[in-house]
């Protein structure tokens, strides 16, 4: 019963510089959770996201993410890390001069894959999951908003991680596209048992899918561990 | 997930190489020319050496039976390239073929001396060495003086050193000025591919993956400014055949075809070295303030 949590963080100190943005964080997410986390723009969600993928260092406080000991991370560990974990942002583009195919097959390349067999049944079975089986030829700019956040999930869903971190990853998009996304993820959530972390300012998305929700606000991560709406 | 154009990998200023690969090409063309003088230099310095007549001037009483004892021990030490006894007649006999005239008939008695004609191994012929085999030839009891042309000995070695460092210092700049190029090139390449980079980074690519395209190229380049400075060499080489067709026969062709691996070497080195570095440092940086 005892198994350990997706993430978690204890009495940490988020900085951006020398300014701290989040005080004294407490968070734990468990395996296949789907998680919000909330709050307007600037009060550090991108910040906490940043923290959990390894792009801004943990100076003050423990954790650990997907099993690995935050404290202890360098930039040789980073890509490690990062390759247990799949990051979907608003503006985490495709490559533009390559088709979707070609995108996935660069990222699976790009961490370490070699087996073309190998790689060629992953990128079929992240399309066929992501529901986009039919467009591996299609160049990005083929495919529509919504089409291409899609293709950024699959990216993120190729090494299998265990953690889904998303950046506003529906910021884009018009309602409709975004529920598409927004069932799509709590697929991945559900089916795959990946903990899904989501930042969003949209709270009309909430009350459609409710979850678990933590809220930036004033400097401070709050937890309202099930989701109730005002 | 809005569609903006322009942010590709293949749309972009593409950044040149060639400064990096002239500028790589010029430092080894320098180290090259240097590395040539070098070669040469020993072998003529070497040829110069040898010429160099050390002569142990005999007393004038000296029986020729000692004179030739005396040359037969000399001849025994290891650094002696050529000996010979020149008796009194025959310095007279020579001084007659070089300036014809025949002075002893003149003079009514032969001035010159009889003298023992050392050329040395070019390994000896340095002041130091020199002076030691001096002193120990002095305390021969029958030798008169030593006599040898001082000045040329010490002043040979001296410019090729001087010249030498010249070029040393002009290249270390050279190279200064050609790894500042190589990073500004590095670093508008990483702007340029910076989605590319971006999309390794994020997906768990390590830092030797990211740099491992760079790194290819930077061989490559390196090779390449090689190839050239070598072609450079190379003409110079003919240029000095036509000049002068002399020195063509003291070329070492082992120690050029070793200069020239060298160079490529060296080229492959600070192209890929430098290249590395600074791809190392710009992962460290915020890719969009590359600019
Ligand atoms: N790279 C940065 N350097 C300095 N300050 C930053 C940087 N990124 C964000 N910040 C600051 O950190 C705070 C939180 O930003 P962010 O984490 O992006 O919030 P959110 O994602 O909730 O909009 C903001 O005040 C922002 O100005
Ligand atoms: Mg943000």
């Amino acid at each position: 019963m005892a198994e350990q949590p997706i993430i978690q963080l204890s009495n940490v100190n988020i900085y951006q510089g020398t300014s701290l943005i989040l005080a004294d964080v407490n968070v734990t997410v468990n395996k296949g959770e789907f998680v919000y986390l909330i709050g307007r723009t600037g009060t550090g969600k991108s910040s906490l996201l940043k923290t959990l993928y390894g792009d801004l260092s943990l100076k003050e406080g423990n954790g650990t993410v997907v099993g690995f000991d935050l404290k202890k991370m360098d930039w040789k560990k980073v890509p490690f890390l990062r390759r247990n974990l799949g990051v979907v942002f608003q503006d985490f583009q495709l490559l533009t001069d390559r088709t979707v195919h070609d995108n996935l097959k660069f990222a699976l390349k790009a961490t370490g894959w070699t087996d073309n067999k190998k790689m060629e049944e992953k990128i079929n079975d992240v399309l066929d999951k992501v529901g986009l089986n039919t467009k591996g030829f299609k160049m990005p700019y083929e495919l529509s908003g919504g089409e291409q956040q899609r293709v950024d999930i699959a990216r993120a869903m190729l090494n299998s991680p265990k953690l889904i971190l998303a950046d506003e990853p529906t910021g884009n998009l018009d309602p409709e596209t975004s529920d598409g996304i927004m069932q799509l993820l709590f697929r991945i959530s559900r089916e795959e048992g990946a903990a899904v972390v989501m930042a969003t300012h949209d709270y009309i998305l909430l009350q459609k899918f409710p979850s678990r929700v933590l809220r930036t606000e004033n400097g401070k991560v709050t937890d309202h561990a099930s989701v109730t709406f005002v | 997930m809005a569609q903006q154009p322009g942010k590709s990998s293949s749309k972009k200023s593409k950044p040149s190489y060639l400064y990096s690969i002239i500028g790589v090409a010029l430092v080894l063309f320098l180290l090259g020319t240097l590395g040539l003088i070098v070669i040469h230099a020993n072998k003529l310095s070497e040829f110069f050496k040898e010429s160099i007549e050390i002569q142990v001037i005999l007393r004038d009483n000296v029986k020729e039976e000692q004179a030739i004892a005396l040359k037969d021990s000399i001849a025994s030490r290891p650094y002696v390239k050529s000996i010979e006894y020149v008796s009194k007649d025959m310095a007279a006999e020579r001084f007659k073929k070089e300036f014809g005239e025949d002075f002893i008939n003149l003079l009514q008695y032969n001035p010159l001396y009889a003298s023992i004609n050392i050329k040395g191994n070019a390994r000896y012929v340095n002041p130091d060495s020199l002076r030691v085999i001096e002193a120990s030839l002095t305390q021969q009891n029958i030798v008169r003086e030593i006599s040898y042309q001082r000045g040329l000995v010490s002043k040979l070695n001296e410019n090729v050193r001087k010249i030498g460092l010249v070029i040393l210092g002009i290249c270390v700049l050279l190279a200064v000025v050609v790894i500042v190029l190589i990073d500004n090139t590095i670093r508008l390449a990483m702007f340029s591919n910076r989605f590319l980079i971006k999309t390794m980074q994020m997906v768990g690519a390590t830092r030797w993956f990211i740099a491992k395209p760079f790194d290819i190229r930077s061989i490559i380049n390196g090779a390449l400014s090689a190839f050239l400075a070598i072609a450079g060499l190379i003409g110079i080489l003919y240029g000095a055949d036509q000049l002068l067709p002399e020195l063509s026969s003291m070329r070492d062709y082992l120690m050029i075809t070793v200069l020239f691996v060298g160079m490529i070497v060296i080229g492959i080195c600070i192209s890929l070295v430098s290249t590395h570095r600074s791809v190392m440092k710009y992962l460290r940086l915020k890719l969009d303030d590359l600019y």
